[in-house]
């Protein structure tokens, strides 16, 4: 377990910002206590500076897990968000689409959203821009990128995909070994 | 209507082209500055008082400088009219130290002690027994004279297969040879002299290292699969440096926030 390089830092921000934007100010500074950005196994994660300093006498083989898990670096030093992340993603997203019923199943089982499944989308969400799926009753689902701009979508016809799948709250059974 | 009314309203606008002083200024036109050596007796309690007066005084010198700028001979060149400035009458100091003499190399320290002086010499040389000129060296050269003789005595104790010949040839080209040697030494002495602090064998030997090292690593796989040598010096890469893990998270946040102000500009 390490602080995040400079780098690292810069990568995962950006990464995070495509999602929440201005907002990660509000994760790094909070009100009810304070937080930071730990590195474990190519994995980053969200803790408490009381657990981070509780963690620091466990040894790297033995220390699983800690805080919250934001996603992982690769070792080309990409950052992939995972869906553990979600909770604080949808707190803050900028942009949000709101599934039918009968797509959240489908989204659930690793699908992209089609547009005859989205039952409300933000109104300005551009292109490829990160986006926080969720059901009609405002629980969130998973998260994606946007296929089209919102204007867009409306011209598309109802098989279209609107936003591409990157993680969704299915994968805590499907990748249960693999997620922490 | 009256006009010199009107030049008068005019005039009230702008503030006065000529100001008075008590001392004249100093002028430095060259480097368009002006020095005030006069008194300047205000009040130094009252800031706002203060911060009016310097800037009034200031407006002031810098209006006379103005007007002695354009009291200098002009030029119109095709961009508009130019003044010529005069030369300055203030030095800047130099930026950069006043560089530092080449240390002299072994034959120059050598020729001053014995106070030897550089002269020219011509390529051609008066051969006394011929009566005409001839190279100092290379073809027909003057220092081949001697073992191009028609007749040459041998040594007495020379043996039956002493070639006089060959043995002056061999002679002549081991004293290039040596003067070769003492000129490529006398230059990596003055390249040692002029890295600071070091002798010319350490140099060449921390120059060497570096060869050696550099050529180790210059394979594909930067010299890992190379066979080592024997007492071949370790090479230490820098250890990358990562931040202490018990960093506090209030100063993480400092961090934090600057490399996002960076990314995203708020």
């Amino acid at each position: 377990m390490r602080p995040l390089t400079e780098e690292e830092t810069k990568i995962f921000f950006t990464k995070l910002s495509n999602y929440i934007g201005k907002n990660i100010a509000l994760l790094i500074d909070r009100p009810d206590g304070l937080y930071c950005f730990r590195l474990h196994k190519d994995r980053v994660y969200y803790v408490r500076e009381d657990i981070m300093k509780v963690a620091i006498s466990i040894g790297k083989k033995n220390l699983i897990s800690l805080g919250i898990c934001f996603g992982k670096f690769t070792k080309t030093l990409k950052f992939r968000l995972h869906v553990t992340s979600l909770p604080y993603l949808a707190q803050y997203a900028k942009y949000k689409v709101w599934l039918k019923s009968n797509g959240v199943m489908t989204f659930l089982y690793g699908n992209h959203v089609l547009k005859a499944h989205v039952g409300k989308m933000s109104e300005d969400a551009p292109e490829h821009k990160g986006i926080v799926v969720m059901s009609l009753d405002d629980v969130p689902l998973g998260f994606g990128a946007t296929a089209k701009s919102t204007p867009e979508t409306r011209k598309m016809d109802p098989t279209g995909i609107v936003v591409y799948h990157q993680s969704d709250a299915g994968e805590y059974l499907r990748d249960e070994d693999t997620l922490f | 209507m009256d006009v010199s009314e009107v030049l008068k309203k005019n005039e009230a606008k702008y503030k006065p082209v000529t100001v008075e002083k008590a001392l004249p200024l100093n002028f430095d036109l060259g480097l368009m500055t002006v020095y005030d050596c006069n008194l300047f007796e205000k009040d130094f309690n009252k800031k706002k008082v203060l911060e009016k007066n310097l800037l009034k005084n200031t407006r002031d010198i810098t209006q006379l400088l103005v007007n002695q700028l354009f009291g200098l001979p002009t030029e119109t060149t095709d961009e508009g009219v130019m003044g010529t400035l005069p030369k300055p009458i203030e030095s800047i100091p130099r930026e950069k130290p006043v560089p530092k003499d080449k240390p002299l190399t072994r034959w120059e320290k050598f020729a001053k002690v014995k106070g030897i002086q550089k002269r020219k010499k011509t390529r051609m040389v008066y051969d006394e027994s011929t009566g005409d000129l001839k190279p100092t060296w290379g073809y027909k050269g003057m220092n081949k004279k001697e073992e191009s003789e028609w007749l040459i005595p041998i040594p007495a104790n020379a043996g039956p297969d002493h070639d006089v010949r060959k043995d002056m040839e061999n002679k002549r080209k081991e004293r290039v040879e040596k003067n070769t040697k003492r000129r490529t030494r006398n230059m990596e002495e003055a390249a040692a002299g002029t890295a600071v602090g070091k002798n010319s064998k350490a140099f060449r030997k921390a120059q060497l290292k570096q060869t050696i090292i550099l050529s180790k690593t210059s394979t594909a796989s930067l010299g890992k699969f190379d066979k080592k040598l024997e007492g071949e010096p370790k090479i230490k890469r820098a250890k990358r440096k990562t931040e202490s893990v018990t960093r506090s998270a209030l100063e993480e946040r400092e961090i934090n926030k600057s490399i996002l102000k960076k990314i995203t500009g708020i």
